[in-house]
């Protein structure tokens, strides 16, 4: 416990929620700073709430504070009024757990889990006192590290890291703080310590590369600068789950965070394949957990954190192969000592409603489908493996079963989209309607069904086969939206739809982000000078501002959203190699292109890659 | 269905240090989840989101410290009151500590319906310069027959007018800057403390700045009495 705060009374007492600049919660570490070795903090660069929600930073911290030598602890951005109150009164930013300023630590680790986030970590390396710029930074500042899935893509914020850590970081880090350890002692430079740094597996050190380029503005090579330096950074996985650092106490947040509950992964990777989706190409190959493991791991952590629902996370749940198993061990284990189960990302069908009816309120609950595209075309073309026959049978099954609301989810703007694709999303919603009147008599209904169809805009993200495509740009974006409501509302049962769609301002620079090189990071500093800060919060998106920052740095949005790539282009992120290969992607793009989808990796092997790793489900295939 | 039995508790609680910034429904849900990581026997309501039966008596203001708060917790079966005490204490490392916990008869009233009064030590922060005469004039102001005061409103803006005198049971100087009092706390007639020293500054014509007091709760007081005042706290 840590009484000793770095704010003032008065300066808790004006901002807003001042729980989050306190730390002192339940399973927070803390150590004896002077036995010691490294002190390590761990950034989610968003408001508290959300990055106590995030599990990899748990796991993370876990893992560090595990390490005798180093204590590991953690720092949010702070709220906007905080941020102001800082400046002024020129306060460094501290730590949670020691309150002790950014700056004396041996190093930031910032998680980049999504590109609207890039402005926050300028703020926290300001109001840390750290110089922005990686090249400015001398011993008397931390080694700043990023993480995380923008990190396979780091090139638009290359100039203000040290080096990027690709992949999962429960394997290098140790290898890692000894090299470090090593390499303080010696009394080395810095510079000479970034060089062994990238010499470290799974290491990418932006400021070893020399990037060139062609008239057209796109990448003409990638070399590395010195000699030794691997020219590819492939990324670290880990091979066994079951032994492998995960919190039994992660730190139980004072304030409602947004997941206020245990978080069981119950494997990482997908088997799907969804053309779109970038977590399905980064976490392969798929890798489950042992039941045993993942009911101890469960009881453990309730216990430890006296939380009173669990949630079983990984992104397709339905695909884990022990699930039922895992599902009747838990609801025992969980209905004797009040504890409730959620499940999301289940496929619908007779099996989860049977356990969806025994672990939450029918008339609560509503049924949720990502179709992700309205018609079977372009669901062939995206590769999800969802037919119209499947959604109404899970929707028949479950309207019997007593349910009536319906989420479903779509995009909008995926590659070679037509206008009978937007229209066929209002028809799948119609017919999922004219179901439930068909199915249930009048005198059974509970009122109209409730149908809600939410449409996001595709933004085509690096290490996917849709790396190729062009993202529509903002008017194609509306026209879309608009098309679609249209057609919802002539539908024939368009009183029991209800239609939502997202922000397009953001997708737009989302795009260019995620497919952006190195050139942004100027565009980010600038956009960040005049004020931007907390892009992903629609309250403080200042879109103005950001035009005119690519406007002044030069730089137009369209090369990097609405262009046509070649199929030979050099991306900016070619350094990074995630297992799969550009040759595997570049097939599924082909295959996009002709509508023809792929089996998932449990009915047959690809051949993407991954299985060079040699974990996990890849060794179903080998012969 | 038959009402499964319980034994009802009544727990008493000190709350300081950094935790003072952490709210009356987070502290609640803190709570929650010590007496899960207990694992002693708390009932459950029924229904598909069960929850425990907690009722607590009085909320405090995010950024007092307080040695007098209380709550009322259900467990199934009878357990020590000692050993309630040191199994929460147990679970507790972050600035909330357990002082009291009595048993409480089968039929007894929850404790938010028993507040009657509540005492606090305000203390004046440095910022704000106080003469000499301060706790002279403090004193020479609350000792009057009557003091008139205009109340803001529970709700909905707009003053009531009340003779603060009625609703001030104590009061004495515990440092130069420290004045300790013992209010109403009502639901409709609560006086904030901070009101209290508010109104004895302007009536020594000081301005107030933003975060002036420092302010402590002492206890939390049940009125014994059916035709007087006499106050006892709430176990
Ligand atoms: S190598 Fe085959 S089985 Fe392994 S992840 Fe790739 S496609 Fe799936």
């Amino acid at each position: 416990m840590n009484n000793n705060l770095a704010l003032s009374d008065d300066i808790l007492m004006t901002v807003e929620k001042p729980a989050r600049y306190i730390g002192n919660e339940v399973n927070a570490v803390y150590k004896d700073k002077n036995k010691v070795d490294i002190r390590f903090v761990m950034c989610f660069p968003d408001v508290y709430e959300i990055g106590m929600s995030h599990l990899g930073i748990q796991i993370l911290y876990d893992m560090f504070n595990k390490f005798e030598d180093t204590w590991c602890e953690r720092v949010y951005s702070p709220w906007t009024d905080l941020d102001a109150i800082m400046r002024k009164d020129k306060l460094p930013l501290f730590a949670l757990e020691s309150q002790d300023p950014i700056k004396n630590f041996d190093f930031l680790g910032i998680t980049l889990q999504y590109e609207m986030c890039y402005t926050n970590i300028l703020q926290i390396l300001d109001l840390s006192g750290i110089p922005l710029l990686s090249k400015d930074r001398t011993w008397d500042d931390p080694v700043v590290f990023g993480g995380g899935p923008c990190s396979y893509n780091p090139e638009p914020v290359a100039d203000f890291f040290d080096i990027f850590y690709i992949g999962e970081g429960e394997t290098r880090y140790r290898e890692f703080l000894d090299m470090y350890k090593e390499a303080r002692k010696e009394g080395i430079s810095r510079q000479e310590f970034l060089i062994r740094s990238a010499k470290i597996p799974g290491m990418y050190v932006p400021s070893m590369f020399e990037i060139s380029y062609n008239e057209d503005g796109t990448v003409s090579s990638i070399d590395t600068k010195y000699p030794d330096i691997p020219p590819k950074i492939r990324k670290e996985l880990v091979t066994d789950l079951d032994n492998t650092y995960y919190p039994t106490a992660p730190v139980v947040p004072y304030l409602k965070s947004f997941s206020d509950r245990i978080n069981l992964e119950i494997q990482r990777g997908c088997i799907r394949g969804c053309r779109f989706c970038q977590a399905g190409v980064l976490y392969r190959p798929v890798r489950e957990k042992s039941v045993d493991h993942l009911f101890k791991t469960a009881i453990e952590s309730l216990n430890n954190t006296g939380y009173d629902e669990i949630t079983l996370s990984s992104l397709s749940s339905s695909d884990y192969s022990h699930l039922d198993e895992l599902i009747e061990k838990l609801m025992v284990y969980c209905g004797e000592n009040m504890v409730n189960i959620s499940l999301p990302s289940l496929r619908i069908d007779a099996f989860s409603l049977d356990i969806m009816s025994k672990i939450q309120d029918i008339k609560k609950s509503s049924l949720t489908f990502a179709p992700e595209a309205g018609s079977q075309r372009m669901r062939d073309i995206i590769n999800k493996n969802l037919t119209v026959q499947n959604i109404l049978n899970g929707c028949e099954q479950a309207f019997i079963g007593g349910w009536n609301k319906v989420k479903l989810y779509f995009m909008l703007g995926l590659p070679f989209e037509t206008d009978e694709d937007i229209e066929a999303i209002a028809e799948l919603a119609n017919e999922i309607a004219a179901l439930y009147y068909e199915t249930i008599p009048k005198e059974k209904r509970m009122g109209r069904v409730q149908i809600v169809v939410s449409t996001s805009f595709f933004v085509p993200k690096p290490f996917t086969p849709f790396q190729w495509a062009p993202q529509d740009d903002k008017e194609a974006f509306i026209e879309k939206a608009y098309k679609t409501r249209k057609a919802i509302t002539s539908v024939l049962n368009q009183k029991s739809i209800k239609y939502n769609w997202h922000e397009t301002d953001t997708s737009v620079l989302e795009g260019v982000f995620a497919r952006g090189d190195r050139r942004l990071s100027k565009v980010i500093l600038k956009a960040y000078e005049k004020g931007c800060l907390y892009d992903a919060w629609s309250e403080t998106y200042k879109h103005d501002l950001w035009v005119e920052s690519f406007k002044e740095c030069g730089i137009p949005m369209e090369f990097y959203t609405t262009r046509q790539r070649s199929d030979d282009e050099i991306f900016p992120w070619d350094m990074i190699d995630c297992g799969v290969t550009k040759e595997f992607l570049l097939r599924e793009w082909k295959k996009a292109k002709e509508g023809v989808p792929s089996p998932n990796c449990k009915e047959k092997c690809n051949g993407c890659g991954a299985t060079s790793f040699g974990v996990g489900i890849c060794r179903n295939h080998l012969q | 269905m038959q009402e499964s039995s319980s034994v009802k508790y009544r727990i008493k609680f000190s709350k300081n240090g950094a935790i003072k910034y952490i709210g009356h429904l987070d502290v609640m849900r803190y709570f929650q989840k010590v007496i899960r990581r207990s694992g002693l026997p708390v009932k459950y309501s029924e229904g598909y989101s069960p929850h425990q039966l907690l009722s607590f008596a009085f909320p405090l203001s995010v950024g007092y410290t307080s040695d007098g708060e209380y709550f009322d917790m259900a467990l199934t079966d009878k357990v020590n009151e000692d050993e309630i005490k040191a199994r929460l204490n147990d679970h507790m490392d972050q600035g909330i500590l357990i002082e009291k916990v009595k048993e409480l008869p089968e039929k007894a009233g929850n404790c938010m319906s028993l507040v009657f009064a509540a005492s606090y030590k305000i203390r004046v922060k440095e910022k704000i310069s106080l003469g000499d005469d301060f706790k002279e004039k403090t004193l020479d102001f609350l000792s009057q027959e009557t003091i008139p005061v205009n109340k803001p409103k529970k709700k909905g803006g707009g003053f009531v007018s009340i003779d603060l005198k009625e609703y001030l049971y104590d009061y004495k100087f515990i440092d130069d800057r420290t004045l300790y009092i013992c209010v109403n706390a009502g639901s409709e007639t609560n006086i904030k403390p901070s009101f209290v020293m508010e109104t004895i500054l302007g009536s020594q014509g000081m301005d107030i700045p933003e975060n002036p007091f420092m302010i402590h709760r002492v206890d939390i007081y049940e009125n014994v009495s059916e035709d007087a005042i006499e106050l006892r706290p709430l176990i």
